[in-house]
C-alpha cells in the first residue's frame, strides 16, 4: 500500500518509518528539506520537498495512487486542508489527519475525515498515571466527553453483578472479558475476580468509578 | 448589512473603509493586537475584535449568527479555508474567501454544492489581465 504523509515532525517521521519498516511505499512532504533528517539512514521511502496544501505538490508526491493519507503538519488548519485535497482532488480512501484543537476536530470528522486529537488522548494518558489509575483509557467518543475504560475485578467485587456497578447516564458497562472469551455484557452478568470489564463513563462519574476499584488498583512498577 | 471580515490586513482595512463609507455595519477579526489597534485609529471606528478568526467562539462573539457576509482575508488560504467551514456550519451567511493558490479554488467551492463559497484569486485577476492584454496586442 502506499501512503502518503504530509509533515515530517517527530510523529510524521516516527510514523514513516513504521510503515516503510512494515514494508509499505512510503512518501514524505515537507516544506523544510531538513526535516527528512529525522527519517534516518535506513528509510527506504521518497521524500517530496514542498507544501502540502498543493495540488501540484500533492500529485508529484504520487497522491493519485496513494491508499492512505496523513496530514501531521504542526498546523490544525493545514492539516485539514490538505486533507481536503486528498479527499475531494485525490479521492484517497483513508485520510487522517492531526488536529490539536477538539471542537474543531468534531466538526471536520463530519466531513469525513478521521481526525486523531492528541490534546484529550495525552491528557487523559496523563491523569491515568498521576492519579495511578486502576483502568486504562481506550479510544474515546467525541473527543473526551465520554471515555471508554477498562477495569479489572478485584476479589471484594467478585460475585457482584453489572448492574452493580453501573449509575444510569453516567456508567454502563459494556463488555466483560473472562480469560479469553469476551462478552456483551448483561445487567444479570454476574462477575468473577480477574474479569475484565470495559465501561463507558461520563466525565462527571470518573472518580465515582475510580472508588469502585480503588481496592483493585494494580501495585506501582508494574512496567 | 453587516459583514464580518476575516483578517485585518491591507484589503481588510481598505475594505472596511469603503464597506462602513456606504453604510453597512462591519467587524473585522483580527489576530495581532497591534494591528486591530492600529486599524481603529486609522478607521477612526471601533470594528476590531482582536481573536483568532478560524476559531468558532471568536467568530460567535465577533456575530457569525446574524452576518449577511463574511469575507475570509486573510493571507493564508487554510485559515481561509477554515473559516469558510465554520461559517458554513454555524450560519446563513454568504462568504467570500480570498486564495493565493488558484489551485485551491476547487476545494473552497467544493464545501457548498447548493449556495458555493465566492472565491476570489488575485493570482488568476492578474494573469487574466495579461492574458487579454497579449491576445488584444496580437
Amino acid at each position: 500500500m502506499r501512503y502518503l504523509i504530509v509533515g515530517c515532525g517527530r510523529v510524521g517521521s516516527t510514523l514513516a518509518k513504521l510503515l516503510d519498516a512494515d514494508g509499505h511505499e512510503v512518501i514524505v512532504v515537507d516544506e523544510d528539506p531538513n526535516a527528512f533528517k529525522r527519517l534516518g539512514q535506513k528509510f527506504k521511502g521518497h521524500v517530496v520537498v514542498g507544501t502540502g496544501i498543493d495540488y501540484d505538490v500533492l500529485k508529484h508526491a504520487g497522491a493519485a495512487q496513494a491508499g492512505g493519507f496523513v496530514a501531521v503538519t504542526n498546523g490544525d488548519n493545514r492539516n485539514v486542508m490538505a486533507a481536503l485535497i486528498a479527499q475531494r482532488m485525490f479521492h484517497i480512501k483513508k485520510i487522517v489527519a492531526r488536529i490539536y484543537d477538539p471542537t474543531r476536530g468534531m466538526m471536520y470528522r463530519e466531513l469525513g475525515i478521521d481526525t486523531v486529537c492528541p490534546t484529550t488522548t495525552g491528557a487523559k494518558m496523563i491523569r491515568d498515571v498521576l492519579m495511578e489509575a486502576p483502568w486504562d483509557t481506550l479510544q474515546s467518543f467525541d473527543f473526551g466527553n465520554v471515555t471508554s475504560l477498562t477495569a479489572t475485578i478485584g476479589a471484594s467485587d467478585a460475585g457482584k453483578r453489572v448492574a452493580d456497578f453501573e449509575r444510569a447516564g453516567r456508567i454502563r458497562i459494556a463488555a466483560v472479558r473472562t480469560g479469553k472469551s469476551v462478552r456483551v455484557a448483561a445487567n444479570d452478568t454476574v462477575l468473577a475476580e480477574s474479569d475484565e470489564i470495559n465501561a463507558i463513563v461520563a466525565p462527571e462519574a470518573i472518580s465515582e468509578f475510580a472508588q469502585m476499584f480503588a481496592d483493585a488498583r494494580v501495585p506501582e512498577n508494574v512496567s | 448589512m453587516f459583514v464580518l471580515i476575516v483578517g485585518g490586513g491591507k484589503v481588510g482595512s481598505y475594505l472596511t473603509r469603503a464597506l462602513v463609507a456606504q453604510g453597512h455595519e462591519v467587524v473585522i477579526v483580527e489576530k495581532a493586537e497591534r494591528k486591530a489597534r492600529l486599524l481603529e485609529q486609522l478607521l477612526e471606528r471601533n470594528v476590531t475584535l482582536v481573536g483568532d478568526g478560524c476559531d468558532p467562539l471568536v467568530l460567535e462573539k465577533a456575530g457569525l449568527k446574524r452576518a449577511d457576509v463574511v469575507i475570509a482575508d486573510t493571507g493564508d488560504d487554510e485559515d481561509n479555508l477554515v473559516v469558510c467551514l465554520i461559517t458554513k456550519k454555524n450560519s446563513t451567511a454568504r462568504c467570500i474567501a480570498r486564495v493565493n493558490n488558484p489551485r485551491n479554488k476547487l476545494i473552497f467551492e467544493s464545501l457548498d454544492e447548493q449556495n458555493p463559497v465566492t472565491v476570489i484569486s488575485s493570482t488568476e485577476v492578474i494573469l487574466d489581465a495579461i492574458h487579454k492584454h497579449v491576445t488584444a496586442a496580437v
